[in-house]
């Protein structure tokens, strides 16, 4: 580097943490989201009934009061009475009450809303029935504002992880007023009212996201005044302008699979292993995918251990949906690599050696390590199958849209866990998910999983869900488990106090800059 | 052998530059042809994966290994008969469609002309990029794609040469010699017009064949371009571009393969036009 001559800078802004999202999250809306770059927002501006204790292992993350100062789990754990704090303001001075709770809940399962996530609730009292449109009235919901500090949700059978539920982003509060004030552009910074421990400051679209210290939050304000959220989608882009000191803090997003190595020097680099399965989704009404064993000859031939040496961020390879930390786990619930045994099922599908196996699609977003992990699943499968299959990349809001819309052969996927429960796993692939875009019904499956789900008997319960699994992946082959992702983490000497963990939440409020310059 | 073209190999031999690109040509050429016909220079397949990943350059492996353990010699190998593929395919194109609307121009004149070269100024004024990527959304990605995007975008300049030299021909003695002899058109463009303009036409020609190679790359660069595994000099320029800090022999060998391809058609282009224009003196020849 040249040196021009004029007095050094400081490397970094006092107050200012600088971060990289990656992309412009699509939507604020924290009924629509449905990704993490939404949702690392949204944490940052909003807070729920519950939080996540800080942990590092994905099976031990518990929930800690938030909004609420405690709660009670009663008749047998089918009710459950949450008894807010009563200094909470919201970002315009008003105070949060347990109405802006009952309103959330009623707009989440409301069909008119359109929400992905509206099946976390199916097992509140009348929550299926009002989001499959039987129950015309929303306040038939079970969940209620008993008064102005109280809210009591009632369930129809008792749910082990209910209360990782409240912690997700899924059922923080909302305001009435002002969505209603504001339709469509209610998350506009000029509009949003949010009661966390950021404010959202102001939106540039496809540039950054600025959040602002909330003076007024409830757990005290914030260390540092102001995260600036860049927008970079570049992950070798986002390493330069980190190693020049132009963000603080990055993660996965923001380097290369060919900066791995540099990072790895780094003292203040940490992996931490996610609840994050990487996976194929195949679509099973388009030929020549209909047929189970195509699906299970494509699943044989791909060795998963492959991935951590081509990635090389530690992935764990995948054989099942469930991952090995959680409830149910099995190592036999899936496909074992087998390309002898794929390429025997394949020309009984009548593509003997991949002839006349007509053009298939995979879509996936555009990002260099995704590329190129399919990149060697297409080498994979042309040398174990003899067949070619078709890359077919899109910017993440259009491949949003397509994979909902018109969902090509398969589908490079990614499942961030929303709480630490095998269920979170297991209810993507149920015939009402509004994730499932593979077109897998089985009324078989959804019976399995809605009974684990009530069950509170531990191992009846992994036994239930290893069945699932066992049905989901081996039987149907409806997906192809990659592997467990990890996220990497590199920052400044001068950044303390952020801690990752399994679910890759990313909160900011403990956050501060401190160090020398 | 006629006077004009001995005149113009000895022209042409006296430039040690334009020669050399030349032979560099030809021999990517011949590469590009061979791997085509399935006939590989190098013994592993562009698609081959293995488990060395990454290596530096190696007796094994002369340009080195990618991140899936490609051997990135098949691979440029393989790169070369898109990138001069797409060249020569776009210069044809721009010959081709260049020539007969330039021809049709300047041979009409009048309102024929006036019309035809306004929609040349319309094409003109709209950015290259942007066409080609609409071009390239529309037909969808792949060669086929690119091939068209670049084809369509490179004739103007053609076109409006051979106008020129069209309006200028008009002029000479011999075409009004030939009119008034009563040749039909076609025979006077033919016969006598195009083979007076060709010269100029060859050299604009030669030129548009660098500018397809880096549009190519250009357009894979910036993601437009071919889908995996399929390769083309742009495409792994822009791979190797990720990992420039920690394995730069992955963007050092594309890129020195783009590099001296274009700069080669350059001095080609030079060499010809100098070698084809009779009023440049020997003498007064660059230092190469």
């Amino acid at each position: 580097m040249l040196n021009t001559g004029c007095a050094r800078q400081s490397p970094w802004q006092p107050g200012i943490l600088r971060v990289n999202l990656g992309t412009e999250p699509p939507t604020l809306d924290w009924h629509l989201s449905v990704d993490m770059i939404s949702f690392e927002v949204i944490q940052n501006i909003m807070s729920g009934l519950t939080q996540y204790s800080n942990g590092v292992d994905g099976a031990k993350l518990t929930c800690q009061a938030a909004c609420a100062k405690k709660w009670e789990v009663l008749d047998g754990g089918t009710r459950y009475v949450f008894h807010l704090r009563d200094d909470i303001y919201w970002t315009d001075g008003k105070k949060l009450t347990a109405k802006d709770f009952e309103y959330a809940w009623q707009r989440l399962i409301d069909p008119a809303t359109g929400a992905a996530y509206a099946h976390f609730l199916y097992d509140v009292i009348n929550a299926r029935e009002i989001n499959q449109a039987q129950i015309k009235d929303l306040s038939k919901l079970g969940a209620k504002a008993l008064d102005d500090l109280t809210f009591e949700v009632r369930l129809n059978k008792p749910a082990a992880y209910f209360i990782y539920l409240t912690a997700g982003p899924t059922t923080f509060p909302m305001r009435k007023d002002i969505v209603e004030a504001y339709p469509g552009r209610w998350t506009e910074p000029q509009n949003i009212i949010t009661n966390g421990a950021f404010k959202l400051d102001s939106w540039q679209h496809e540039y950054k996201i600025d959040l602002q210290a909330n003076e007024k939050y409830f757990g005290g304000r914030p260390k540092i005044d102001k995260i600036k959220m860049f927008m970079i989608p570049e992950q070798s882009t986002a390493f330069s302008l980190y190693q020049n000191d132009q963000l603080d803090f990055i993660d996965n997003r923001s380097f290369t699979t060919s900066d791995i190595a540099q990072c790895k020097k780094d003292p203040n680099f940490k992996t931490q292993a996610l609840l994050r399965a990487q996976y194929l989704g195949l679509n099973t009404l388009k030929s020549p995918l209909n047929d189970v064993r195509v699906r299970k000859a494509l699943a044989m031939s791909i060795d998963k251990n492959i991935f951590p040496k081509i990635l090389r961020r530690q992935e764990t390879p995948m054989q099942s949906w469930i991952p090995p930390v959680l409830t149910g786990f099995k190592q036999d619930s899936g496909i074992a690599f087998n390309p002898e045994e794929g390429r025997k099922l394949l020309a009984l599908a009548g593509y003997p050696g991949g002839k006349n196996f007509p053009r298939t699609e995979v879509l996936y977003v555009s990002r260099e390590d995704t590329k190129l992990g399919l990149e060697a699943i297409q080498a994979e499968l042309k040398k174990n199958l003899g067949i070619s299959i078709e890359l077919v990349n899109q910017e993440f809001k259009v491949y949003l849209t397509t994979r909902k819309l018109h969902p090509p052969h398969m589908i490079r996927a990614s499942w961030s866990a929303d709480f630490p429960d095998t269920d979170n796993f297991m209810s993507v692939f149920t015939s009402d998910s509004g994730n499932n875009y593979t077109g897998f019904k089985n009324k078989e499956y959804d019976r399995l999983v809605e009974a684990a789900r009530g069950e509170l008997d531990n191992e009846k319960r992994a036994l239930l869900y290893s069945q699932a699994d066992k049905l989901l992946c081996k039987e149907n082959a409806v997906l192809i488990p990659l592997y467990m992702a990890t996220q990497c983490v590199l920052y400044k000497p001068w950044v303390h106090g952020i801690d990752v963990n399994a679910l890759d939440i990313q909160n900011y409020r403990t956050a501060y800059l401190e160090g020398s310059n | 052998m006629k006077e004009p073209q001995k005149r113009f190999l000895k022209q042409f031999s006296r430039m040690p530059m334009a020669c050399g690109s030349l032979v560099f040509i030809l021999i990517i050429s011949v590469i590009a042809i061979l791997n085509s016909l399935g006939i590989n220079l190098s013994p592993y397949s562009f698609d081959q994966t293995s488990s060395d990943i990454l290596q530096s350059p190696t007796f094994a492996h002369p340009m080195g290994t990618d991140e899936l353990g490609r051997d990135l010699l098949s691979r440029v190998f393989f790169g070369s008969q898109l990138s001069i593929g797409i060249g020569i395919f776009t210069a044809v194109m721009s010959f081709l469609i260049g020539t007969v609307y330039g021809a049709i121009a300047g041979y009409c004149r009048g309102k024929v002309d006036a019309i035809l070269m306004r929609i040349v100024d319309v094409a003109y004024a709209l950015p290259d990029l942007l066409v080609m990527i609409l071009i390239g959304v529309m037909i969808g990605r792949g060669t086929l794609g690119i091939l068209l995007a670049l084809g369509l975008v490179s004739w103007r300049g053609t076109a409006r040469l051979v106008r020129a030299q069209f309006l200028q021909l008009h002029q000479e003695e011999f075409i009004e010699a030939a009119r008034a002899l009563g040749q039909n058109h076609l025979d006077i463009i033919c016969k006598h017009m195009l083979p007076n303009s060709l010269g100029p036409v060859i050299v604009a020609v030669t030129f548009t064949v660098p500018m397809a190679i880096l549009s190519e790359s250009t357009l894979s660069f910036i993601g437009l371009g071919l889908s995996p595994p399929a390769c083309s000099w742009g495409t792994l320029a822009s791979d190797g571009w990720r990992s420039l800090r920690t394995t730069p022999h992955l963007i050092f060998f594309p890129g020195i393969f783009i590099f001296m391809s274009v700069l080669s058609f350059n001095f080609l282009g030079d060499g010809l036009r100098d070698a084809l224009d009779p009023r440049t003196k020997a003498s007064s020849k660059q230092f190469f």
